[in-house]
């Protein structure tokens, strides 16, 4: 009784694990079916830097490895490939459709977001330089001034149009707002949070409430001062104001110390920093869920 | 017309004693890699070989050179780790992700002893193509340095032969004036492979 009973433990335990893992590939093959009929596609007049077939081949990149997704060396484009990783993961067949439209006709609409990109920004596409792996991806170029053209938060006022080299100044720089407002819109996710720009939130336990928001959600942002998680210089005063965005995948408290593993620059992290400094860095938390709560979502 | 007189000369000062400032900064980074430069090779060569068997950054946290933060990348995922150089656990945990143990330790001694505050490699493109350097950077403890905004000396180094234009200026590749720039930063000529920069950042 009891070997059978752990016989039929394991067989519901691996049907619900290729469940869940065939609801990704269906969301991926679907895109990648889309990719493949688009994979003729011509030169675009628009985006005149990117050559379609380099284009294809990062698509195809992100589509299937969306962890990957880097943001590039020295640019401001991180809260831009923090939104990417979600958008591309749970849906990724409308980034397809949107890019492929984008690319085309120099125009899209991205679930009723409308892009038109200005005509610096679809000619500095493509001839981004310097900027690690980013230099060859031409549809993460694409992508990330789109989105920096498009959504404008406070920070950006002096900076509105984009110029060459714009890519390291404020005229991508995202504010906290602007940057739950781009999951607002881009996602198919019921947004909170709780932080703001200059002020830390105060936490009961930080822990515990992180803990908490990756079990009752789908998706966990960290907005962070990165002048202390990703030091760069060793100044003892440092400007205690968040600029970083990261995605949180989970978080453990040992000792006096937090076990942290989250998505950054590319890749999956995981850091041993003290309590304290972690609560020091924390000036946002942004929780998300899907709208529909039948849907297994993606991207847990 | 007095005043105006002292402000453009106050002006040309400044322009000068930066200029000079520049110019010297760029010959002690030159004195410093001639001075120290067995050490570096060996920095880089120490490197080199941990870093075909495992991905590894390390830098120097403090200011003291006591406590290191390494990253080690593996298929999965990338570890971030602080611990204080004389520690048992930075041994036990290098071991345990299969690095040799005596190599860093004795890649952390030098850099300890040279000032260096970080060693990683980077990822560039020419022509599409990836390539790879060794990215080191140096915080010499000095007067001038002190007073220096610009506090780090940091070095790259190629596989490849790689060319300047006629001011000594890493060029992106042959034939074109483009300057290449590592980190944002325009680099200068030591030899055909190594080149250097004064940045105000170690990374």
């Amino acid at each position: 009784m009891k070997i059978l009973f752990t016989i039929l433990f394991i067989f519901i335990f691996f049907s619900i694990s290729k469940c869940q893992s065939s609801f990704q590939n269906i969301e991926q093959t679907k895109a990648i079916e889309y990719l493949n009929l688009n994979k003729n596609i011509q030169q675009s007049n628009f985006w005149i830097n990117v050559k379609p077939e380099s284009f294809i081949i990062n698509l195809q990149k992100n589509i299937l490895k969306p962890l990957y997704i880097y943001a590039g060396s020295n640019t401001n484009f991180c809260a831009y490939a923090a939104v990417s990783y979600t958008c591309i993961k749970t849906d990724p067949l409308t980034y397809v459709t949107f890019m492929i439209d984008l690319y085309s006709n120099g125009f899209a609409e991205y679930k009723k977001v409308y892009f038109n990109p200005s005509a610096q920004v679809k000619n500095a596409a493509g001839l981004l330089k310097f900027k690690g792996e980013l230099d060859i991806n031409g549809a993460d170029q694409i992508w990330f001034l789109s989105l920096a053209d498009r959504f404008k938060g406070y920070l950006n006022v002096f900076n509105i149009y984009y110029k060459p080299g714009a890519e390291n100044t404020l005229w991508p720089a995202t504010n906290y707002s602007k940057f739950n407002r781009m999951l607002r819109k881009l996602t198919n996710y019921k947004v909170r949070a709780i932080g703001a720009d200059l002020v830390r939130p105060l936490f009961n336990d930080i822990t515990f409430f992180l803990q908490e928001k990756l079990e009752e959600n789908d998706q966990v942002f960290l907005y962070l001062n990165n002048a202390i998680l990703h030091k760069k210089n060793h100044k003892k005063i440092k400007f205690r104001f968040p600029t970083h965005f990261v995605v949180l995948f989970s978080i453990a408290e040992i000792d006096e110390t937090i076990k942290i593993i989250y998505w950054d620059y590319g890749f999956k992290n995981q850091m041993i920093l003290s309590k304290d400094v972690f609560t020091d860095i924390v000036f946002g938390v942004t929780w998300c869920k899907n709208k529909n709560n039948n849907e297994v979502t993606a991207a847990k | 017309m007095k005043l105006q007189q002292l402000n453009n000369f106050i002006f040309i000062l400044i322009i000068t004693l930066s200029s000079c400032a520049t110019i010297i900064h760029q010959k002690t980074a030159q004195k410093y890699y001639s001075k120290n430069e067995l050490t570096i090779s060996r920095i880089n060569d120490t490197y080199k070989k941990i870093f075909a068997v495992k991905p590894i950054v390390i830098e120097f946290s403090d200011n003291e050179f006591n406590y290191v933060s390494i990253e080690i990348k593996t298929d999965s995922l990338r570890y971030i780790y602080e611990f204080n150089i004389n520690a048992n656990n930075l041994k036990d945990t290098l071991w345990k992700f299969g690095i040799d143990t005596l190599e860093v330790m004795k890649l952390i001694m030098d850099m300890k002893r040279i000032k260096c505050t970080w060693i990683n490699t980077l990822d560039y493109y020419v022509d599409n193509k990836k390539q790879n350097l060794i990215f080191m950077s140096m915080r010499p403890v000095s007067f001038d340095f002190i007073l220096a905004k610009r506090k780090y000396y940091t070095l790259t180094f190629y596989k490849q032969q790689q060319y300047f234009d006629a001011e000594g200026r890493l060029l992106d590749k042959k034939n074109r004036k483009l300057l290449r720039k590592v980190n944002n930063e325009i680099f200068w000529r030591i030899n055909d492979r190594v080149c250097y920069t004064i940045s105000n950042h170690f990374r």
